[in-house]
């Protein structure tokens, strides 16, 4: 592996050598924005009409470079939604400095999306990538009315729900901690509110998300399975704009404004439920003393110095909370901060530089006579990025960066009453550093062959400051080790190698293969079968060793149809995971200051075949999408050392999503899933102890619960429109035949027929429909 | 505390579920038939015996509730000074004819055979507590006035101590499953409420409850623990497994070798 990473940098350094000495190319740099709003657009495509196949596109900061050989050339750029834009430019005198405006061409051509970004997911080398349209995900339906972009996520092959109303996310095969998921670069360790139903993400402030199952670029690093890598919007740096939404559970608010005009602009986004305000109204006592609802806020300033700096400081705070009168209170929450500064070094050197800091904090009380005990977990991280892109040619692009966090983790701080017969030390904190090194070089081999190569070198310090014990096999203490702050208790270096190529056999067809490997040393400890919120997340240890996962893919792309209307692609994986954690059998996590010995290590393995057919074009666009796969794990001393399937296997999937424009105001959805059920433990028999009746298990996860099926209605309805002022109605029915799906089966004796036993089975929701109303000015 | 914690948490997640839409129904469920199991039960505690042990087969779900018992055992429990055969006073209920009283920190062996296949496990008598009191709560939850049995008790000093709690109310035995240790209250006094969440019992003025307190041995406090975790209902439940027992997983089932504790009260 060292080799491999030597190598491959010894030619990238030559490569680099060789551009540098031999650039008589003149460059176009500059940022693509929205014209109304001064947005900037992520991923639009430039392309040179006089030189096909030579192109460029603009990154998460609307920056493009594009550098071609002297001459007189015709730009266009093209952006979903938006009009194309064509221009002249003479680039024979040196290089040129070019914003570009896009206008937003809803205002023209409301009722049909045309295809614009033509082969685009045919040519570029990646795979697994699933870019979500904000503008889909707005006419998709809702569960009560709550927009939201995991849920949307979860319709796409190869992405999975935990089950009914479950907003986490289980991709190929990974567990729902195994997902980077990114605001704005900062880590969100709870993407969900009120225990996993909704996703803490306001789908009105994002302006794009972006999914990687596979094949992710070095650049992203420490999570297994995914990254998903969501864009806050900017705020609008031309007018003043208020936008807002009355739902059945929320209310949601958008103020957003220039601070100077074309220069700056503010953001702040604002969501709360009020779920509670019915309990309260509830003539059951047990409903309406009870606290349950959460809220967000989204808050982003950006300031634009001279041409080649621009400042973000975003901010995004969110709060569930959940309690009985003053006997028992959960509170849970997200806080994350970013700083980042954009600068232009020269016309192809960008750079990035953030600063972040990220929180999630629970806290319990609980009161029961005499016992009042309060326990408050934190993990709190501070990150620094350094991130490079330098757009060498038009078939070169070199990333390289650098970031290290550091990770406070407290598992718990304990207050307890003088009367109460507990009697707790606080947990032992954990300290670790996390950092990396990447370079990553997309390089247009060809005219057909798109090579994007690179590799992480991760290194995790787990530092001193605790008590650090070590375990055999069965749990039992083996050594103990006292450890000053700055002690640095053991090392971890992985190199992470990915390589991901994109072979185009013609316009309409191309074949991908991608091979990465990845690490993680934040791990989240679970034993339920739902994600709680006190769920605990640990660091690497010297028991608890790196993650790591190496995946293999390879996809066939193929677009068809008038103006490539039609995508389809069929991709398979093969992903190998090592050092995997489950519980021991009957392991004690709660209040457990001494929780890696109740762990267990093994190995695991995902396969699976992804279907997608998409229909991009004319008045009914959506897709069709179909997953085959397997995830399973093994672990000595679960199952008898052998394979068995993973809490979150099933085996089919099928997702259908439609949307038609049926006139300029009426759209309607639908979405329909079908899928066969998640491997769980039931009962083959039962005994009885000490006069209560027991179940008796074989294997681990060797039942299937049984098939899922759920159909969503959903319909927009865009009232009178005025220059000043447009609004919009939503309606959705989740669940729209009543489906009684199985949340849980359990299993206990029977009421009704005495000395008998019985499965039971609970639905979580039935059909709900929803409404809201939404508006801008 | 671990189990306050989880069973409120249940309970809230449940009370949730149920504010919503959530509904519950009977089911058929295909499940297949293990072979069956032998499951042996047994204990011996620190007051007069004589002492029994019980031995029973396991059933397929669909079946009734009625576990055949497994009669001409041969039952054997050794002390280290008596090997005490046990003669079958019912059917598959075997009782001590030898040892007269357990005493602790001595280690007891049952040895089983059935038709030519030995069974074995070995616990420890812990050292005595005696419970101080036993005395009635009333706690508010989620808008429910119930009311809780507290039993309070000195913890002495040093980790290792486990408890199991059976509580009668009107001389009927709850089910439920109580254990506590003293990982996070070394040596404190206790008095931890026993919860018996989703029960549809009731504690109610004027009931008699007997509580018994038994220190147990650390399997046994694993056994019973993970048990309980393994009936936990719901989506908030483990991955239920069969518990890890002093059978070595052989048969099913425990054997303690426990002290006793009992007080009783009228509820107020």
């Amino acid at each position: 592996m060292q080799n491999v990473f030597k190598t491959s940098l010894t030619i990238v350094l030559l490569l680099f050598l060789q551009w540098t000495t031999n650039a008589q190319n003149n460059t176009v740099s500059g940022a693509i924005t929205d014209q109304a709003s001064g947005e900037t657009l992520i991923g639009a495509a430039i392309t040179v009409a006089e030189l096909p196949g030579k192109g460029a596109a603009s990154n998460e900061y609307g920056f493009y470079s594009l550098s071609l050989p002297p001459g007189t050339y015709t730009l266009i750029v093209r952006y979903v939604g938006y009009t194309d834009w064509k221009k002249s430019i003479d680039l024979t005198k040196g290089n040129q400095r070019l914003d570009i405006p896009l206008a937003d061409n809803a205002t023209l051509e409301e009722v049909e999306i045309k295809a614009i970004k033509v082969g685009e997911n045919i040519e570029k080398p990646v795979m697994g990538v699933e870019k979500l349209s904000m503008a889909e995900v707005k006419k998709l339906p809702t569960l009560m009315g709550e927009r939201d972009i995991i849920r949307s996520l979860q319709l796409l092959p190869g992405v999975k729900s935990g089950g009914e109303g479950s907003g986490g996310l289980f991709v190929r095969g990974g567990n729902s901690d195994q997902n980077l998921i990114l605001l704005d670069e900062a880590p969100v360790y709870n993407a969900s509110h009120l225990l996993g139903f909704f996703s803490t993400f306001n789908a009105d402030a994002i302006k794009d998300a972006t999914l990687y199952k596979g094949g992710m670029p070095a650049q992203y690093g420490g999570r297994l399975s995914s990254v998903l890598d969501m864009k806050m919007n900017d705020g609008n740096n031309q007018e003043y704009q208020v936008s807002g939404g009355i739902g059945l559970i929320s209310s949601k608010l958008n103020v957003e404004g220039p601070i100077q005009k074309g220069k700056s602009s503010f953001l702040v986004t604002g969501r709360r439920t009020y779920a509670d305000l019915f309990l309260k109204a509830s003539s059951d006592t047990s409903l309406s003393g009870s606290r349950l609802y959460f809220y967000d806020l989204n808050a982003k300033l950006n300031y634009q110095i001279g041409n080649k700096d621009r400042l973000y400081l975003s901010g995004y705070f969110g709060q569930d909370v959940l309690g009985f009168g003053e006997d028992f209170g959960l509170n849970w929450g997200n806080k994350t901060g970013t700083l980042r500064w954009n600068h232009i070094y020269n016309d192809r050197l960008f750079s990035n530089t953030s600063l972040i800091f990220s929180d999630y904090t629970y806290n319990i009380n609980l009161r029961s006579g005499t016992n009042d005990i309060s326990i408050t977990s934190t993990i709190q991280d501070w990150n620094l990025k350094q991130d490079f892109q330098y757009f060498v040619n038009s078939n070169n692009t070199l990333r390289f960066g650098a970031n290290f966090i550091h990770h406070n983790v407290t598992p718990g701080q304990i207050e307890a009453s003088e009367e109460s017969s507990v009697n707790i030390d606080d947990f032992d904190q954990r300290r670790g550093l996390e950092s990396a090194a990447y370079l990553t070089h997309e390089w247009k081999a060809t005219d057909r062959l798109t090579v994007l190569s690179g590799v992480r070198l991760s290194v995790f310090n787990v530092l001193g400051g605790s008590t650090f014990n070590t375990y055999d096999a069965e749990g039992n203490l083996l050594t103990t080790r006292e450890t000053e702050r700055g002690d640095i208790v053991k090392t971890y270096i992985n190199p992470e190698p990915r390589l991901s190529l994109s072979y185009v056999l013609n316009t309409r067809q191309s074949l991908k293969l991608s091979y990465n490997r990845n690490v993680q040393n934040l791990h989240l400890l679970s034993n339920s079968n739902t994600s709680n919120p006190t769920d605990s997340w640990v660091l690497t240890t010297e028991n608890i060793r790196p993650e790591l996962a190496d995946q293999v893919s390879a996809g066939w792309f193929q677009n068809f149809g008038a103006e490539q209307g039609y995508e389809f692609s069929a991709e398979t994986y093969y992903k190998h995971l090592y050092n995997q954690i489950d519980y021991r059998n009957g392991a004690e996590i709660t209040a457990n200051n001494e929780v890696e010995k109740e762990l267990l290590y093994g190995s695991g393995r995902a396969y699976g075949l992804e279907l997608l057919l998409r229909k991009k074009t004319g008045k009914l666009t959506g897709w069709v999408g179909y997953t085959l796969s397997r995830t399973e794990r093994k672990i000595d001393g679960i199952n008898n050392g052998n394979y068995y399937p993973n809490r979150y296997d099933r085996t089919h999937d099928v997702t259908l999503v439609a949307m038609y424009q049926l006139s300029r105001r009426w759209n309607v959805s639908a979405n329909w899933v079908w899928y066969t059920g998640n491997a769980t433990t039931f009962p083959s028999g039962k005994y009885e102890v000490d006069g209560v009746t027991t179940y008796y298990y074989t294997d681990r996860n060797g039942y299937r619960m049984p098939d899922y099926h759920r159909l969503d209605l959903g319909a927009t309805f865009q009232a009178r429109k005025t220059k000043r002022f447009e609004s919009e109605w939503a309606f959705s029915v989740y669940n729209a035949y009543n489906r009684k799906n199985a949340y849980s089966i359990t299993f206990r004796d029977s009421t009704d027929n005495p000395g008998t036993t019985e499965a039971v089975r609970t639905a979580l929701f039935g059909i709900i429909p929803s409404v809201s109303y939404n508006f801008k000015f | 505390m671990k189990n306050i914690a989880q069973n409120i948490f249940k309970t809230a997640l449940l009370a949730l579920l149920f504010a919503t839409t959530a509904c519950q129904d009977v089911i058929e469920i295909d499940l297949d038939e293990a072979a069956t199991q032998y499951v042996i039960t047994g204990n011996i505690h620190n007051q007069l015996g004589p002492y029994t042990v019980k031995i029973t087969q396991s059933v397929a779900f669909d079946e009734p509730n009625v576990y055949p018992e497994i009669s001409n055992a041969t039952v054997i429990i050794n002390d280290g000074q008596t090997v005490d055969s046990l003669r079958e006073i019912a059917p598959g209920l075997y009782q001590t004819t030898k040892i007269v009283q357990g005493v602790p920190g001595r280690t007891y062996q049952l040895d089983v055979y059935i038709g030519g296949k030995r069974f074995t496990a070995v616990s420890t008598m812990p050292p005595a507590v005696e419970m101080d009191q036993i005395s009635a709560q009333t706690s508010t939850f989620a808008g429910n006035t119930s009311q809780q049995i507290v039993p309070k008790f000195a913890d002495p000093l040093g980790l290792g101590n486990y408890y199991q709690f059976i509580q009668y109310v009107n001389n009927e035995r709850w089910p439920n499953i109580f254990v506590l240790d003293d990982r996070n209250n070394d040596g404190g006094t206790f008095t931890r409420p026993l919860f018996a969440p989703n029960s549809d019992r009731e504690i109610k003025k004027g009931d008699t409850v007997s509580v018994d307190m038994r220190c147990i041995d650390r399997i046994t406090y694993k056994y019973l623990y993970t048990l309980d975790a393994s009936s936990g209902e719901g989506p908030n439940g483990t991955t239920p497994s069969n518990p890890d027992n002093n059978f070595g997983g052989a048969a099913l089932g425990y054997f303690s070798a426990h002290t006793l504790s009992q007080k009783t009260i009228v509820v107020p």
